[in-house]
Formats: C-alpha cells, structure tokens, sequence
C-alpha cells in the first residue's frame, strides 16, 4: 500500500493503518528502536509506541514521507526511553518516576525557547550536511541519526570499519569548526 | 547534555537527508583498488582453472575409464615378434556408451572371424589355408584408426614416410597442428590391402600406442550384385546392337538407339562403381594421429598407479596450463593495458564529475 493510501486511513481514523503501518515500516521503526535501546523487548515497545504516536498526531500532520515521519516519532520515544533507563539507573528511583508521571501532563518536556534554539541548531546541522559529500552525509545520518554500528556502516557502504571511523571524526571535526563559527558552543 | 541537545537537534534535521541515508543501497559497489586487485585475482584464477581443468579432467577420464579407453589397445611398443594382440578386457562400464560398446564388442569379433583370421598373415598364427581361400574370394574394405604418441615427432614422422614408400601406400591427407607447446600430426594414408597388418606392426613399434580401431567392411554381396548386373548389361548391349543393325525403319533405329544410350550409361557407372570398390578393398585406409608429448600415457589399471599417474600427470599439466595461462597473458598484454586504461579513465572522469555536481 502506497504512503498516501496509509496516511488517509489514519485520516478516517481506521484502525487498518496501523497494521498497514506495522507491515510496511515495522522492521525499519525496529531497526531505529534497537539501535538506541539494544534491548528486544524495549525495542518492540517503542515501535508500538510508534503506532500510537503516529495514530494520535495523524490528523493534523499529513506527513509527505511516512517512513521519516515514524522514524522520528521512533527515534525520540527510544531516546526518551533510553534517558530514562539511565537516570533509573543513576538512582531516580521514585523521584525519576514522578517526574514521569508529570510528564504526561505537558505537552513536552521543553519549553518554547530550547525548542526554537533545538530548530534553529538542526537547521544549522542540515545546512552543514548540505556542503558535505553525499557519501560522507549518508554515513553521518546513518551513524547519528539512525544510530548504526560502525560495522554496520562499513558493510553497507562497502568500506572498511576505519575508513568509517576516519571519515566520521573527519566530519565531527568540520560540524565542531562550523557550528563555532556560527557562534554555537555545542 | 550537551550531547543529548545535539542528538535532539540531529534528530530535527531534514527529512530529505534521512530517506537518503536510508535508502543508501547495501552492499553499493564503490570501487577501490583492493576490489580491483580482488577481481583480478579472481579471474586470473578463473582463466587459470579454464585453461588447466579440460586437461586435468581429460586426464581423469582418461585414468578412470583407461580399460574402456583401450577396448582396441594394442600393447604398445611390444613387437619384437611381430605378433600384437588385442586386449581382452571390454568393461562393460564403457567410456563410450553402451550402445557403442555393443557395436565394438560385435565389430571386434567380426574382425577376428573374418578380417583377422583370414586376412593378415603377420597377425594371426592361426590362418588357415580354407580362410585364404575364402578371404581371396571375399571384398573387404579395411580401415583402421590409430592414435599414438611420441616424444620425437620428426624422427616419427621421418620414419613413417619412409614406411608408406616401402609398402607402396600414400598419403590422402596430412596436416600438422600446433597445440600450446605440443604438436598434433593427423593423416590420413591408403595402404596396400595385403601390407596393411604389416605397416601397422611397424608403425605401432614406433610410439606409443593409446588407440587402435579397425573396421572391416564386407562388400562381397553388393560387388557380386553389380557384377551380375554389369554382365547381364553387357549381353543385353550384344542383342540391342543385333537388333540395330537389322532394323529397317528409322523409328526402330530411334528407339534402339535410345535404349542403347541408356544402357551404356548404366554400364558406365556399374564399372565406376566395380572401381570404386576395388580400389577401396585393394588400398585399406589408416587414420593416424600422433600427439607430441613429453611424457607416455601408463596403460596401467591399478588403483594406486592410477593414483599415482594422476598426481605425476595432473603437476605435468599445471604447469602446461600455467605456461599457457602466461603465454595467454601476454598475448593479450595490449588488450589489457588498453582495457585497464580506459576503464581508469573512465572512473577518474566520474568521479570528477560526481565531485563537481555535489560542490
């Protein structure tokens, strides 16, 4: 099924997109989820997770490219997992759970202005990206976006685990140079 | 946190850029050098493999299927008596079919009820007188194959010459080929009927023997047939030409005229025929091949000889395929060079290309 077909049954608000979703992008919101959390079970949570965020922002969004659009909503339900497990760890114990539990009552976590700051520096990164190579792009997003092991980079892109390495601390370096002449300190 | 705020950030960043990454092909080809060296690599050994495995496994069917390779062997090189002998043993598991086998099996004992009893006196201790007799009276046309191999050719082929000269033959047909550092001598000679066993017997002492076959046809039927039909021509001509000569009308000399034609013609080519036959059963007909080699073929049977033939002969052959493989090479150096140069072009303009379109 086409992106649009998916995108207007979550407009009617039927319950088939979700399995529709689940079919099409199940393994690619996996592959992200896994990536952040190395842990099946987490992993799988957030995928469904996924499916409930994407079913409770479609409508209004009407998402041009579906599988970016999951991706994100993934990615940042991973992460948020992930920080939590960790400050759980770091001993959050009750503390770390209330703050949870108040979480659901905002909107996000941030306010208007770390979020505008949050854009603008995005912005930044993406028009950094576009002076970069494309190969070198494509391994930047693969690595920092998705998340993927350094093997799994050079086995896509036919490299060697270092040259990986190389180009990778080669572009860190360039995005540190840009973002301080941009007058960001990151 | 400072990471975390970049990670949010990156996680903010166009969506173009992510669907690229995504669908960034596995496995995309990109070439390098050690890519290249691993194709060549790869195909040095693939011409490698092709250039040595049709003699390798030449080689193994040879060894494994040498009993059904033999069925008209002769033993080579033992003919101090001037008697040869067949070997005996026709494998049932025969290299070239069983429906060929059968027809060899059948072949071979023809020849030795009628071609070789009969017709060789070198051959075979047992002629006898009635056989001769019976042998003068047939028409047998005689042909025989025989594949050799020496280690001097010219001294062979000197002494071959020399052989077919002696025993009034000649040669129909002979060439000689080149075959990576070995030559091929293939003719074809027309031997006297009555000296063919004899010149076999000497050839086959000259080299080493791998193959012999011999056909015997027998055209008595079909000779008896066209001379019976050529004599009665012949008296049925005596009566036209009677018939002419008291004919009166000029439409009976017409017709007789006619028929007279017709069967001159047919008497014409019966006894084009009747030659024909003769001189095929009066001259037998040698197919010989003689392969240069440097080393003889074992005709041993023995697993572990075959074992160890098989190591010796596989080396031999390796190194035949790899001087092949290099001489191969440098014949086609040129080729190579102008290939590699055109394809490094080509990469080094794409790459240009591609830099320049993403700048």
């Amino acid at each position: 099924m086409e992106d649009l077909e998916i995108v207007e049954l979550y407009w009617n608000r039927d319950e088939a997109a979700l399995k529709e979703t689940a079919d099409k992008y199940g393994n690619y919101c996996y592959s992200i989820a896994f990536n952040i959390l190395c842990n099946n079970e987490d992993a799988q949570e957030c995928v469904n997770d996924t499916y409930l965020g994407a079913w409770n922002a479609i409508p209004p969004h009407h998402p041009a490219v579906l599988s970016t659009f999951l991706g994100k909503i993934t990615r940042r339900l991973s992460l948020n997992r992930r920080r939590s497990d960790n400050a759980k760890k770091r001993g959050g114990g009750e503390i770390t759970l209330s703050f949870d539990e108040l979480e659901e009552c905002i909107a996000s976590g941030k306010t208007i202005d770390e979020e505008l700051a949050e854009q603008e520096l995005a912005d930044m990164i993406s028009e950094f990206l576009s002076t970069l190579k494309e190969e070198e792009r494509k391994v930047f997003v693969c690595r920092y976006w998705y998340f993927e092991s350094i093997a799994d980079i050079a086995l896509r892109f036919t490299y060697t685990p270092s040259k990986v390495k190389m180009m990778l601390k080669r572009t860190r370096d360039r995005l540190k140079d840009y973002l301080e002449r941009r007058g960001v300190l990151v | 946190m400072k990471n975390e705020k970049l990670v949010d950030a990156i996680g903010l960043i166009d969506d173009h850029y992510i669907e690229e990454a995504h669908k960034a092909n596995r496995k995309q080809f990109r070439f390098s050098w050690a890519f290249a060296g691993k194709l060549a690599a790869g195909f040095a050994c693939l011409c490698l493999l092709i250039t040595i495995a049709p003699k390798i496994l030449n080689k193994g069917a040879g060894f494994g299927n040498k009993a059904a390779e033999d069925t008209y062997y002769y033993n080579g090189g033992s003919n101090s008596t001037g008697n040869t002998s067949y070997k005996t043993s026709i494998p049932s598991s025969s290299y070239y079919g069983d429906y060929d086998a059968d027809v060899m099996v059948e072949d071979a004992a023809y020849m030795s009820d009628e071609s070789y009893s009969g017709g060789s006196t070198s051959r075979n201790e047992s002629s006898s007188g009635s056989s001769t007799e019976l042998q003068a009276n047939k028409k047998l046309i005689v042909t025989g194959d025989l594949n050799m191999e020496t280690m001097d050719l010219d001294k062979v082929l000197d002494q071959l010459g020399k052989n077919v000269n002696e025993c009034g033959g000649y040669f129909q047909d002979s060439s000689v080929s080149t075959s990576g550092s070995y030559r091929y001598y293939t003719a074809v000679i027309r031997i006297p009927a009555e000296k063919y066993a004899d010149f076999i017997s000497t050839v086959q002492g000259s080299g080493n023997v791998t193959y012999y076959h011999e056909n015997t046809r027998d055209i008595t039927d079909a000779y008896t047939d066209l001379s019976a039909r050529l004599t009665s021509l012949k008296a049925e001509e005596e009566k036209v030409l009677e018939f002419y000569k008291q004919a009166e009308s000029i439409d009976d000399l017409m017709r007789i005229e006619s028929r007279l034609t017709d069967i001159r013609y047919e008497i014409d080519y019966i006894e084009n025929q009747l030659k024909n036959f003769d001189l095929q059963v009066s001259y037998s007909t040698l197919t010989i091949s003689i392969k240069e080699t440097t080393t003889y073929t074992e005709t041993s049977v023995s697993f572990w000889e075959r074992l160890a033939n098989s190591f010796r002969y596989g080396w031999t052959d390796f190194i035949s395929g790899v001087e092949d493989f290099v001489l191969g090479v440098i014949y086609y150096i040129w080729t190579i060079l102008l290939l590699a140069a055109i394809a490094f072009g080509g990469y080094k303009l794409y790459k240009k290309l591609r830099n320049r379109r993403n700048k």
